[in-house]
């Protein structure tokens, strides 16, 4: 009997010392891999995670273009970034449940329930293992989405401020270069061109491409198709629509500032043949200058391509079209690099005439630079100075309508309109002077805009009209002009100082001194 | 096929978790042994 208790004592204590070396094991090497362990594996999971939604992003997007006006992608800054980043943490942390639930599983069944009754010991070590693995991958995990979070969050505010930034910077340089956006067909000036998408067979309107909540440098159309969103980057060269009227704008509108130049006069007083004198003496002396005009949408090729063999071959143009005017669109540039949007408003002088349309007529409001015109056949004084002989001719080519009621309705309109007068430049052109000139009343009449303005006053006794226009405007400055071109299709040297004068005054330096 | 209008910003935001993450794994080995050859 004392020698069999004396094996199960010494079994006994075998089985302690086996408990015991397990035990030191455990903690020894099993604690610090189930730690490590647990690290790995939450690096993984937490890699796995951000490479599936940042890097194996199946294509096409999974993010559908905004549902909101704009047909474009919301740029990545400006929400999707955020997405990713609640992506990214909700699926670590669901991969991480269920790789410790996992584990736990496994271990319970396969490990514990087959160790051996009465070894709490051993199952208790094991057991915190386990939990200390899983804390410190959690830790972990946590850590890495903390960094993960506050990169994103860094990375959003820069961008955005860079967008913010870059809208700023694309708004004041527009305001620098005096660049703004006419409308030729409803005359409404456009805060931002709407613009057709450039891909092929895409039509959708995009109505404020600038930085902001749609791209930065670029934005992205629903079809796939990267537009520039600064002038800088070239965004004018995209086709451009009127956001009022729908209507196109001129091509490569909002790359350059404008010129807005009305014709105002009664009817028949010349203004169609003057303005497309004006067109062919702007080409000329911007070809002259090593620059040159091009006509800036296919509706001004059109009309004028229309009207200006007409004024070749010395043929009266028809009757301007009652309708609201819709602007002859010309982009000019010179041999000094200077460039302007031309917009010339020919319109009729029964429009004129009608109180009710004048507020249509915004871009009275809108110019800086008016033409008035002033048929001097129109003015009885001047009539009756003319030899009978000549009546008969002249008679045909004379405007029914005295101009001074409407010149002065017209300056009191555009101050209706908005427009600060003081700073305004206005100039009087006395038309048809190819027909008139040989005339004995104008014997001893210049050129000059002084010995113009005092015919006017003292043998035409227009001294009201002339007063009205002073004290009206900051600038005004009178012309001869006989709208009519040579053999070679140069026009009439009185037009040319006309243009000069009138694009001078708007940043159009062509070299040479305006009359 | 639309190409993916967020790859390259989802790339960039990619390669700055990693970097941050290894900045911050790697500075403070970086600050002990730059403390160990100064003491």
């Amino acid at each position: 009997v004392a020698s069999g208790d004396g094996r199960s004592n010494q079994n006994g204590c075998a089985v302690a010392f086996g408990v015991l070396i397990a035990l030191f094991c455990m903690v020894e090497y099993v604690i610090p891999i189930a730690l490590v362990g647990g690290v790995v594996i939450a690096v993984i999971l937490y890699l796995r995670s951000t490479f599936r939604t940042l890097v194996r992003e199946p294509e096409p997007p999974s993010q559908a273009p905004d549902s909101g006006p704009q047909p474009a992608y919301v740029q990545y800054f400006m929400g999707p970034a955020l997405d990713d980043l609640r992506a990214v943490v909700s699926n670590t942390r669901d991969d991480c449940a269920a790789f410790g639930k996992a584990c736990g599983k496994r271990i319970r069944r396969g490990f514990l329930q087959s160790w051996p009754e009465g070894d709490m010991a051993l199952r208790g070590v094991l057991v915190l293992a386990l939990w200390a693995g899983v804390a410190a991958g959690a830790a972990v995990a946590t850590l890495a989405l903390v960094v993960h979070t506050l990169t994103v969050l860094a990375s959003v505010a820069v961008a955005r401020a860079l967008i913010w930034t870059l809208r700023v910077v694309d708004t004041g340089l527009l305001r620098v270069e005096g660049i703004t956006i006419t409308c030729g067909t409803c005359h409404h000036r456009v805060p931002y061109a709407v613009y057709a998408c450039p891909g092929p067979g895409c039509r959708r309107r995009h109505g404020d491409v600038r930085p902001g909540r749609y791209g930065a440098f670029r934005r992205v159309c629903t079809c796939g198709t990267r537009m520039p969103t600064l002038v800088l980057l070239g965004s004018f060269r995209m086709r451009g629509f009127c956001p009022y009227c729908d209507h196109p704008l001129a091509d490569r509108t909002g790359s350059a500032a404008e010129i807005i130049l009305p014709f105002l006069g009664p009817t028949a007083s010349g203004k169609t043949r003057l303005m497309l004198t004006l067109v062919t003496a702007l080409d000329e002396l911007s070809t002259a200058s090593g620059g040159g005009v091009e006509f800036a949408s296919a509706e001004t090729v059109q009309r004028l391509n229309e009207l200006l063999p007409a004024l070749a071959r010395g043929l009266s143009t028809p009757p301007t079209n009652k309708e609201l005017p819709r602007a002859y669109s010309l982009n000019a540039t010179t041999g000094r690099g200077a460039q302007r949007f031309v917009h010339l408003f020919d319109m009729a002088g029964e429009r004129l005439n009608r109180q009710d349309d004048a507020h249509e007529l915004r871009f009275l409001g809108l110019a800086r630079t008016f033409v008035f015109v002033l048929d001097p056949l129109s003015l009885d004084g001047f009539w009756q100075e003319v030899p009978v002989a000549d009546r008969r001719r002249l008679s045909t080519f004379r405007s029914r309508q005295p101009p001074q009621n409407l010149l002065t309705e017209t300056s009191e309109r555009i101050e209706a309109l908005g427009r600060r007068r003081r700073r305004s430049r206005v100039a009087v052109a006395v038309s048809k002077n190819d027909l008139v000139a040989h005339l004995p009343t104008l014997a001893d009449v210049s050129t000059g805009s002084a010995s113009i303005e005092a015919w006017l006053v003292d043998c035409l006794h227009l001294g009201n009209l002339v007063r009205v226009l002073r004290h009206e405007f900051g600038d005004v400055r009178f012309f001869f002009t006989a709208a009519v071109v040579d053999a070679g299709g140069r026009v009439d040297p009185s037009v040319l100082a006309l243009a000069r004068w009138l694009f001078q005054g708007e940043g159009l330096s062509f070299g040479g001194e305006a009359s | 096929m639309t190409e993916n209008p967020y790859r390259s910003a989802r790339l960039l935001v990619f390669v700055l978790v990693l970097v941050a993450g290894s900045a911050l794994i790697l500075l403070p080995l970086a600050m002990r042994v730059l403390i160990g050859a100064s003491a």
